[in-house]
């Protein structure tokens, strides 16, 4: 009997491994980095693309997470092995990817979140600092205790983009609403856990923050809670529209509209039209725009929306040039509308 | 006299004393001066403004719940000489099934019990392959480990139709001591799980040291075979650590998901279960020690968050490192060598 319980964890293993995976014509399946599904951001937008792709294409799709750097080359190996397009999701699949598309030269990759040239891979970078820049304008004018905040998962350069076009909005919110509002970040170091999310977010609170804009994925989860849990702060989601969260405590989100990319590439490659290549894409395009406010008209005053819309006008009319650096922002001339 | 004459007076005659408690450089080190005002939101820097760091210590308090809870749960499994690296894996599963729980039953208790019982679930594969079955207590650790990461995130899948994380659900209460002013500030609003925590280190100290069952699990830890010649029967006991692990793991995990947040996402326990079995071995497998270094790295950890907020030029990389060195260093050198449990992860075999 003894036995039977020693060998059982095995055959269950060999079972489960064995489970079949029976193909269908076409299959695209995607790979995230280590922030995975569930983030109500940026994976879950390129992964409602994708099932949106599944119901009018007719197409397979899967999803393979990446817990850990170790998994990236290895799950991208597979993916490029069942499916016949890869979909990586995230800057920290850049090198990964990198490697791993040469070896596939039949098979499409696309690669959200960064630049790279091969043959076979689509990139898409966004300019996500456009929209974090007219959220920047929006906290400036919203904020009474002169202090926002932003939690950061990793310090990596798209989230970056986001801190550079959101400090420099709030630089020019500054400039038009006679303020002195200071921007306060802090990093959790993971994009994985929303109680660290919680704490900083309460603590940045503690400091004076009365706006804190997410920009950490799951760990972004903890900084919506903290929200819901005290008067008078609100938040500011980034990647998908998370407006919802927390209704009328989330002033606006920047949307990264991986979506789009992600249904308009699949929908090409099944269609035997892939087209490889860079996209820089951003406000112009609508891939990066912020929400349209659909619970917090009210908050924001009236010339800060005079100024979004000139704001957008400028940056869409190429007059504008939002930095995309931290370290650019000092030297970012506020403009004149 | 007027009220602001007498203020004025009193300013002049103890002006300087006042001034040499603002602390405001008086030398025009402008870079420092623009950090400090920084610091405090733009006010000068002074001893009224240091109640800005008052809200470290309920964070600080809230941070340490899990930990307290899973670490004392190791204490339990430890003591009768079982390692429990499985802790991690108890907490996660814990912190699902608190959610599953509260979702379908709308009442956070019903979520808690079934955290306590995923958590107990998982302990007993640990029990019955490292108790029962002799298997290296650290491998079948880490198998629970791999399995609860596999199987959260596959149930999370099933239940909920959606990858990552769970749907919000109603939370456990938060109790406020109001009537106690000092107390009620330095604690905030802290989950019901904090007070309970504490109850739970105090019970613990109780039951280890001056009851007839925490004897024998002592004795199961320290010697199997002497114990078990004195008529005490090793396995229940072990079995009974390592449930009690699972059970408290269990409700850490809840109180992750249900009293800190009121969400599951895969792999939220990030870590906590491994800096609990830390926090066990640095407390020397003592409930009180346990409970300071988990209130002291909690403190630390706190205020490395509230030092990132100010902009001095540490990178934030260090800072999140600065509290388990803090904690490795302070509460080592404070609490001193460390001495497991003589037996603690070797098999015991009856003849």
């Amino acid at each position: 009997m003894k036995k039977i319980y020693k060998i059982l964890p095995f055959l269950l293993t060999v079972v489960l491994v064995a489970l079949p995976a029976h193909a269908r014509d076409f299959k695209a399946i995607m790979v995230t980095d280590v922030a995975g599904l569930g983030d109500k951001s940026f994976n879950d937008a390129a992964w409602t693309g994708l099932q949106r792709a599944q119901k009018d294409l007719k197409i397979e799709i899967a999803c393979l997470q990446s817990y850990e750097q170790a998994d990236y080359i290895s799950n991208l190996n597979l993916a490029a092995q069942d499916g016949d397009l890869v979909i990586a999701m995230g800057f920290l699949l850049a090198e990964a990817v990198q490697k791993t598309a040469p070896l596939h030269p039949r098979k499409h990759f696309i690669f959200v979140d960064g630049k790279i040239q091969a043959p076979n891979v689509a990139s898409f970078d966004y300019k996500a600092e456009e929209g974090a820049y007219l959220a920047g304008i929006i906290a400036a004018a919203v904020t009474k205790t002169q202090t926002v905040g932003i939690v950061e998962g990793l310090e990596i350069p798209p989230v970056k983009a986001f801190e550079a076009g959101f400090r420099a909005g709030v630089k020019t919110g500054n400039s038009y609403f006679k303020k002195n509002v200071q921007v306060k970040v802090v990093s959790a170091g993971s994009f994985n856990d929303p109680s660290k999310g919680k704490s900083l977010s309460k603590s940045l609170m503690g400091q004076g923050a009365d706006i804190i804009f997410q920009l950490a994925g799951n760990t972004g989860l903890g900084v919506f809670e903290a929200i819901r849990e005290q008067a008078g702060v609100y938040a500011i989601g980034s990647d998908l529209n998370q407006d919802g969260l927390v209704q009328s405590k989330v002033l606006t989100s920047v949307m990264k509209k991986t979506e789009s990319a992600v249904y308009s590439a699949v929908k090409s490659a099944k269609l035997g039209r892939f087209e490889s290549g860079h996209y820089y894409v951003g406000l112009l395009s609508g891939a990066i725009d912020i929400t349209p406010l659909a619970y917090t008209k009210d908050l924001i005053p009236a010339d800060a929306h005079k100024l979004l819309a000139k704001s957008r006008e400028a940056i869409t009319g190429n007059k504008l040039k939002v930095p995309n650096l931290v370290e650019d922002v000092a030297k970012f001339a506020v403009p004149v509308h | 006299m007027s009220l602001r004459a007498k203020r004025s007076n009193l300013i002049r005659t103890h002006g300087d004393c006042f001034a040499s408690l603002a602390m405001t450089p008086q030398v025009s080190d402008e870079n420092t001066t623009k950090k400090l005002n920084n610091f405090f939101n733009g006010k000068k820097f002074t001893l009224e403004n240091l109640s800005s760091i008052w809200p470290l210590f309920p964070l600080a308090f809230a941070k340490s719940v899990p930990l307290i809870l899973a670490a004392t749960g190791g204490l339990y499994s430890e003591r009768t000489g079982v390692v429990n690296i499985g802790l991690e894996g108890m907490m996660l599963s814990g912190a699902l099934a608190g959610i599953i729980g509260t979702y379908y039953s709308h009442n956070p208790w019903i979520g808690l019990a079934a955290a306590i019982a995923a958590g107990i679930i998982l302990a007993l594969i640990l029990a019955v392959t490292s108790v029962s079955l002799g298997i290296n207590q650290i491998v079948s650790g880490i198998a629970v480990n791999i399995l609860a990461i596999g199987l959260t995130g596959g149930l999370l899948f099933k239940i909920f139709g959606g990858y990552g994380s769970s749907p919000s659900v109603e939370k456990l209460p938060q109790v406020s001591l109001h009537p106690i002013p000092l107390l009620s500030e330095l604690l905030g609003n802290q989950s019901i799980l904090f007070y309970f925590a504490v109850i739970l280190v105090i019970v613990t100290f109780f039951l280890i040291n001056n009851t007839r069952l925490g004897l024998r699990m002592r004795a199961a830890g320290e010697d199997p075979g002497v114990a078990a010649s004195c008529g005490i029967n090793v396995f229940r006991i072990r079995y009974f650590g390592v449930l009690m692990s699972g059970a408290l793991s269990g409700m850490a995990g809840a109180y992750l998901s249900l009293a800190d947040l009121s969400q599951f996402v895969e792999r939220m326990t990030a870590g906590r279960g491994f800096i609990a079995l830390a926090v066990l071995i640095l407390g020397r497998w003592k409930p009180f020690n346990i409970l300071l270094v988990c209130l002291f790295f909690g403190l630390a950890e706190a205020l490395a968050e509230f030092l990132q907020g100010i902009e001095l030029t540490i990178p934030a990389q260090f800072l999140l490192m600065l509290p388990f060195i803090l904690t490795l260093f302070v509460m080592g050198g404070l609490i001193g060598e460390t001495k497991p449990p003589a037996c603690l992860g070797k098999s015991y075999q009856a003849e």
